[in-house]
């Protein structure tokens, strides 16, 4: 049996702040320094963690401290022909529907597709009160080019573990 | 008009506006904490930059006409609705008839950034100089 080699390339558990942002994309590129990959992958891949980091800060909500997990739990791996992110964080329970259905519609369509729907989205986007611009996961598709998978652990009447598994391939041409 | 001058950041860009010395300079990255903050004063330099277009502009800019520079290493989606404001902007001052040009700037090993651009190009309409640069990458 061939053992697909896999190394961690990034990890953090714990609360999110634009400072802690800021030392996680600072840890980033130095880890990434000794990574032999075309500069394309390497700015999808910041790119997708940046978007994955920003989502997590706008729509973190406080849970309990006896919760399963930590306010945010953040790995990036490297495999073989692959990068993967797994981001997970905590979400009102009012609001998993629709982040499931958003990623289901964005899974559903080929990169043509998701470029028209950013483009759409783009020009009628309205920046909301948290900050963001309704783009991130469209982006995140977009650079990974493959399928977002999700799981939703509800932990609490009020809110649920969501994590997101994000794969990027190394190979620039690979597309959905 | 003054001239608008932000100095760059890690997480914010350089902008340098400066229609009496005829330089427009967007660069470096841009994922600011706080994007509506960043860019409202950009917005609303331009926006006062299209209430004073006249026909002294006009004629002055006839043959040497306004460049805007968009030199961006990267910038995330929150940013990008604000750039594509920039751009609906300087389109609608070229409407009234300044002459303007926008330059978008890539890496040579970064066909994602030059198809950004493109895709900008596309939403905006209006047409982009795309110029190709050797760079040290900085993510």
């Amino acid at each position: 049996m061939t053992r697909i080699a896999s190394k961690k390339i990034l990890e953090y558990k714990g609360e999110l702040t634009f400072d802690i942002i800021e030392d996680i994309l600072a840890k980033f590129k130095e880890n990434m320094q000794d990574i032999d990959i075309e500069l394309v992958i390497r700015k999808r891949l910041y790119s997708i963690l940046v978007e994955s980091l920003e989502n997590t800060y706008r729509h973190n909500c406080e849970v309990n401290s006896t919760s399963n997990h930590q306010s945010v739990e953040l790995q990036l791996i490297t495999r073989s022909d692959a990068f993967e992110l797994i981001i997970g964080n905590y979400l009102p329970n009012s609001k998993t529907d629709e982040l499931a259905e958003k990623i289901d519609l964005i899974n559903s369509l080929d990169l043509v597709g998701l470029n028209r729907l950013y483009r759409a989205s783009i020009s009628k986007a309205r920046i909301s009160d948290k900050g963001g611009a309704g783009l991130g996961l469209i982006e995140i598709a977009r650079n990974s080019r493959q399928q977002i998978s999700y799981r939703f652990d509800k932990e609490h009447d009020k809110y649920s573990y969501v994590e997101l598994k994000i794969n990027i391939s190394k190979n620039p041409n690979k597309l959905r | 008009m003054n001239p608008l001058i932000i100095k760059e950041t890690t997480a914010t860009p350089e902008i340098r506006f400066d229609i009496a010395k005829n330089d427009f300079e967007l660069k470096g990255c841009s994922r600011p904490e706080d994007v509506r903050d960043f860019f409202t004063p950009v917005i609303q330099w331009l926006e006062e930059l299209k209430a004073a277009v006249n026909d002294d502009l006009i004629q002055k800019h006839a043959s040497d006409p306004v460049v805007f520079n968009f030199k961006f290493d990267y910038f995330n989606s929150s940013s990008a609705k604000f750039i594509l404001d920039i751009l609906v902007l300087i389109n609608q001052i070229h409407s009234l008839g300044l002459a303007m040009r926008i330059d978008w700037y890539y890496d040579e090993n970064d066909d994602d950034m030059k198809e950004v651009g493109e895709e900008l190009s596309e939403v905006v309409d209006f047409p982009f100089e795309y110029i190709m640069v050797e760079k040290k990458p900085s993510v």
